[in-house]
């Protein structure tokens, strides 16, 4: 039942993850391999662990066993070259600060504590902007933004941390279809260049069209491999049995 | 230091008739300040009785001042507490103000009101101490509560209010309850969410200014917050929540004034909410619901459970085991050797583990929707948790047709 | 006024202003962080830790009294995040439950100990007393050149100097993991800010503020600068740092115009009351507040 990859040019992979909220389990031993320089879909139902995977293997919630390994090592010593884009509904927009202040906060590893953002950095972060269509906002207080702005400049963000690897936690939940084009038009291009791009995803429909690679996950892995061959209709039954309906994005 | 047969007296209601009364009041005021206090946290609103507790202070002064400047007692009870209600009321409605007009949450709005107010009246408070007209007896009893000194006309007029809370709270019982277990169904079945949300208040602030004198208006706020999160331990139910929590409330309450009455030194407010702090710690620790002995128990013993699974699929793949607490468990049942090798008990039972696996897959193929409840069942022996027909079943499709194990 | 303006006005008046201004450059953070009411939960703890601290050494001596309260208020916050974790309680019930134990543990400790002899109360720990915090050998503006004089200040004035520069050293060091992890803390978790640290170092710097402001000019004042100038000022900008600025200058303003109407003002309208200053100065930075609340620019958020 799992198509089986090589994990020769693992991007990220984990291995045997299991987490539980006390003794409620949210992941049971889920192996998983997300290659080089291709984009792939977690997809599963509600409460199928999906966010959970992501946050467990970034080390923001704990995992009772298993481990995550980035380019083959443990997540410390290669963080730099790792982008995680939360969800956006976990931040309150309402914070005093500017699109291009956000998008700064990106280059959080890449300045030492005293470093003054000047005007390279302020370029820079100009230039991430300009992928997403978003330097004409720069300056806009980030309360004002639409859903869709809001998630173009958490991708902004993410670019400014010229990361390898993009971890993106549900990037087209409530998002206009203009943005969610141009965000895939984005991951595209970084996967084409040799990035490799991860995203929880909802929307079983556009999942052929987005993604490379596949991991179907409830609780525990359903399977995990190319589009063609792992997105298949017995696997969609199996992890969602009688709900296979659109699945809301969700919220853990 | 504690008088056992004063204890006793009090705790039997023969302490001297005032204290019986106060005793009394306590009670009800307990019982009441547990059950509104339920509502509340199910509502999310704990702390704004903490605002409303401080806003009473600016009416406990200008009700002593006005009092006065009428030629009357300034510590007449009826006119302190009528203003320490009406000022709360004003801060709750400062509170409710900030929160819906202006982009402060309701953290900033209630710290804000409780700290304006509770200032401005400290300020009033020291304009009657340097009048001389307060010579601080009545109203510095405000800040802290004392049962001790109290007149019996006072002890009646508490005993009464909370009798009265406590009638207000059984009536409404029904509609608060509905409103906080299912807004929806309550708004469809035409219960007025607002008006609701109003009365909810409103018994929050009897609550509070009942308190005031016999606890104080910084810790009256405990009557309405502790019991209720100590209940919450105890059961996942709401309704089952609200009595535990008013019997909490009670029993703080009642062993809180028998122990202030027969130990020195020990003012009854502060000593009622230790009481019910002692009463959370227990509950925290020992309840079987929520507590949180049970919940490590279960946690570990589920974790444990993990380990062992995934050690004896390593066994059977032939992986060396690198998580120190898998080994931990494995070697604590002896399933493997010092050196990391299995045993033969261990060699059986990852092969009975392996087998467990596969039909757990199978029948999670034919149950998909048991997903999330199999992800802890399938860590048990099959045999504890599906019947011996469903395993046959299970057994046979793991077979196939032919006879053949199916590829994994 | 005249010679003894010095001394009677301006040194008390500059301790409330510290106290004041410390407090509220830390409550712009916790306003964010919606933990506005860790400020009211470790100030009301602090008492607990001084009866303790009085009771473990049997003195009144300010170094075990501060380090008892500062005590007090770090396990406070530890047993807010410990009931909340395992009880899985609402932050704000599990507050309320901590501080009101602990505040009313303090209260039963102080009347069971012999602490009346060392003239401490409630309602000292509460207001304070920051008209006594007097300089008497501040005759003029020599005496500030004068080091006999100088050596005659209330050391309540140092120590808040120290607690300000503390404050400001703190911003400074820790300015971009601290916002970063205030806007987002998941992102911050991910890119490696040591999300926890900044957070225990910023309530561990409220404990500190709130235990030497408290000494100097008692809970209310502390309670009321953590909260209102931050919130006053989040209603008049949309950006952080004007934003700290304008809590900064609202904070000053509460304790220049508060410390003048409790003494001054009252005089001035021909009553001959004495006010607690404190209470005045908590009460002037809600009626800021207020006046924001009704006009300021920014009072509406853009998100609802």
């Amino acid at each position: 039942m799992n198509v089986h990859v090589a994990d020769g040019g693992a991007a990220f992979k984990v291995r045997g993850l299991s987490v539980a909220y006390g003794d409620k389990p949210a992941l049971s031993s889920v192996d998983a391999v997300f290659q080089q320089g291709r984009m792939s879909a977690i997809v599963g139902p509600n409460g199928a662990g999906k966010s959970t995977m992501l946050k467990a293997a970034m080390g923001i919630i704990p995992s009772i066993s298993g481990d995550a390994l980035f380019f083959g090592r443990p997540l410390d010593e290669v963080r730099s070259r790792i982008a995680y884009v939360p969800q956006r509904a976990s931040v309150d927009w309402d914070f005093p600060a500017t699109v291009i202040d956000v998008v700064l906060m990106g280059l959080y590893r890449s300045l030492g504590p005293f470093t003054l953002i000047g005007r390279r950095q302020r370029e820079f972060a100009l230039g991430c902007l300009e992928e997403v269509d978003m330097v004409s906002l720069a300056d806009r207080q980030i309360g004002q933004l639409s859903g869709g702005q809001q998630q173009r400049v958490f991708i902004a963000r993410a670019l400014a941390q010229k990361a390898d690897l993009l971890l993106l936690d549900e990037p087209f939940a409530g998002v206009d279809a203009a943005t969610e084009k141009t965000i895939v038009t984005l991951l595209k291009k970084l996967v084409r260049e040799g990035g490799t791009a991860v995203a929880v995803h909802h929307d079983l429909s556009t999942v052929t069209a987005y993604f490379d690679d596949v991991l179907i996950l409830n609780v525990r892995r359903i399977a995990n491999g190319p589009v063609k061959k792992a997105f298949t209709e017995a696997h969609l039954a199996e992890a969602y049995g009688g709900r296979l309906v659109q699945a809301e994005p969700e919220l853990i | 230091m504690i008088d056992i047969a004063a204890f006793i007296n009090a705790l039997t209601f023969s302490a001297g008739y005032n204290t019986a009364i106060v005793a009394v009041g306590a009670i009800l005021l307990g019982w009441a300040g547990g059950t509104v206090g339920t509502y509340l946290l199910l509502r999310q609103r704990s702390l704004v009785s903490d605002a409303l507790s401080h806003a009473t202070l600016p009416g406990v002064g200008i009700a002593f001042l006005l009092m006065a400047w009428f030629g009357g007692s300034g510590r007449f009870l009826p006119g302190l507490l009528l203003g320490a209600a009406i000022s709360a009321m004003i801060g709750l409605a400062g509170v409710e103000w900030l929160t819906r007009r202006t982009r402060l949450n309701s953290d900033a709005a209630i710290g804000a009101v409780l700290s304006s107010f509770f200032g401005l009246g400290v300020v009033l408070l020291t304009i009657i101490q340097s009048l001389g007209i307060g010579r601080q007896a009545g109203i510095g009893s405000f800040l802290l509560g004392s049962t001790s000194g109290m007149l019996r006309n006072e002890a009646y007029t508490l005993a009464a209010l909370a009798l009265f809370v406590a009638f207000l709270v059984f009536v409404f019982r029904r509609p608060l309850t509905l409103v906080c277990f299912d807004e929806t169904f309550a708004r469809t079945s035409g219960i007025d969410i607002r008006r609701t949300d109003l009365l909810l208040m409103f018994l929050v602030m009897a609550v509070t200014v009942t308190g005031l004198r016999i606890v104080g208006l910084i810790l009256v706020v405990a009557l309405l917050i502790i019991p209720p999160v100590a209940a919450r331990f105890w059961t996942e139910k709401t309704n089952t929540m609200i009595v535990v929590s008013g019997l909490v409330g009670a029993a703080s309450g009642f062993i809180g004034t028998a122990l202030s009455a027969s130990v020195p030194n020990f003012p009854a407010g502060p000593v009622i909410v230790l009481v019910a702090a002692v009463l959370f710690v227990l509950s925290l620790l020992l309840a079987p619901a929520r507590g949180v002995f049970y919940g490590l128990y279960r946690a570990r013993a589920f974790s444990r459970k993990v380990h062992r699974r995934q050690g004896l699929l390593a066994i059977l793949r032939g992986e060396a085991i690198y998580d120190k607490d898998t080994i931990r468990v494995l070697k604590s049942e002896k399933l493997i050797r010092g050196d990391g090798t299995p045993t033969r008990a261990g060699l059986d039972a990852a092969e009975t583990a392996a087998r467990e696996e596969a039909l757990w897959t199978i029948y999670l193929r034919n149950n998909p929707d048991a997903a999330y409840r199999a992800a802890r069942m399938r860590l048990d022996p099959i045999a504890d948790r599906l019947t011996a027909s469903e395993i046959a079943e299970l057994e046979r499709q793991f077979a196939g047709p032919s006879g053949v194990l199916p590829a994994q | 006024m005249g010679d003894l303006y010095i001394g009677l006005v301006l040194v008390p008046m500059t301790i409330g202003a510290l106290a004041a201004v410390s407090c509220a450059l830390l409550g712009n953070f916790l306003v964010l962080r919606k933990q506005s009411l860790m400020g009211d939960a470790v100030s009301h703890v602090v008492l607990p830790g001084i009866v303790v601290a009085f009771i473990l050494t049997g003195s009144i001596s300010v170094g075990p009294m501060l380090l008892g309260a500062a005590a007090a208020a770090l396990i406070s916050a530890l047993l807010i995040e410990l009931v909340r974790n395992l009880g899985k309680v609402e932050p704000g019930a599990a507050m309320g439950v901590v501080f009101t134990a602990l505040f009313a543990l303090g209260v039963v400790l102080l009347e069971q100990s012999n602490t009346r002899e060392v003239h401490f109360d409630v309602e000292h720990a509460l207001y304070g007393n920051l008209e006594s915090l007097v300089w008497l050998s501040g005759m003029d503006a020599g005496s500030l050149f004068n080091r006999a004089a100088l050596a005659d200040l209330p050391p309540q004035l140092g120590r808040l100097v120290l607690a300000l520069a503390a404050v400001l050293i703190f911003l400074v060091v820790f300015w971009r993991p601290l916002v970063v992890s205030t806007f987002d803390p998941v992102f911050a978790q991910a890119a490696g800010v040591p999300v926890r640290f900044i957070g225990a170092a910023l309530i561990s710097l409220v404990a500190i503020v709130a235990v030497t402001a408290f000494e100097a000019v008692g809970a209310i004042i502390t309670i009321a600068m953590l909260i209102c100038p931050a919130a006053a000022a989040r209603l008049m900008t949309n950006r952080l740092i004007p934003q700290l600025l304008w809590s900064v200058l609202f904070a000053l303003l509460s304790a220049v115009v508060g410390f003048w109407a409790a003494g001054s003002g009252m005089a001035l309208i021909g009553s001959g009351f004495s006010v607690s200053a404190a209470g005045m100065i908590a009460a002037v930075s809600g009626a800021i507040l207020a006046v924001c609340a009704f006009a300021a620019p920014q009072r509406r958020g853009a998100v609802n």
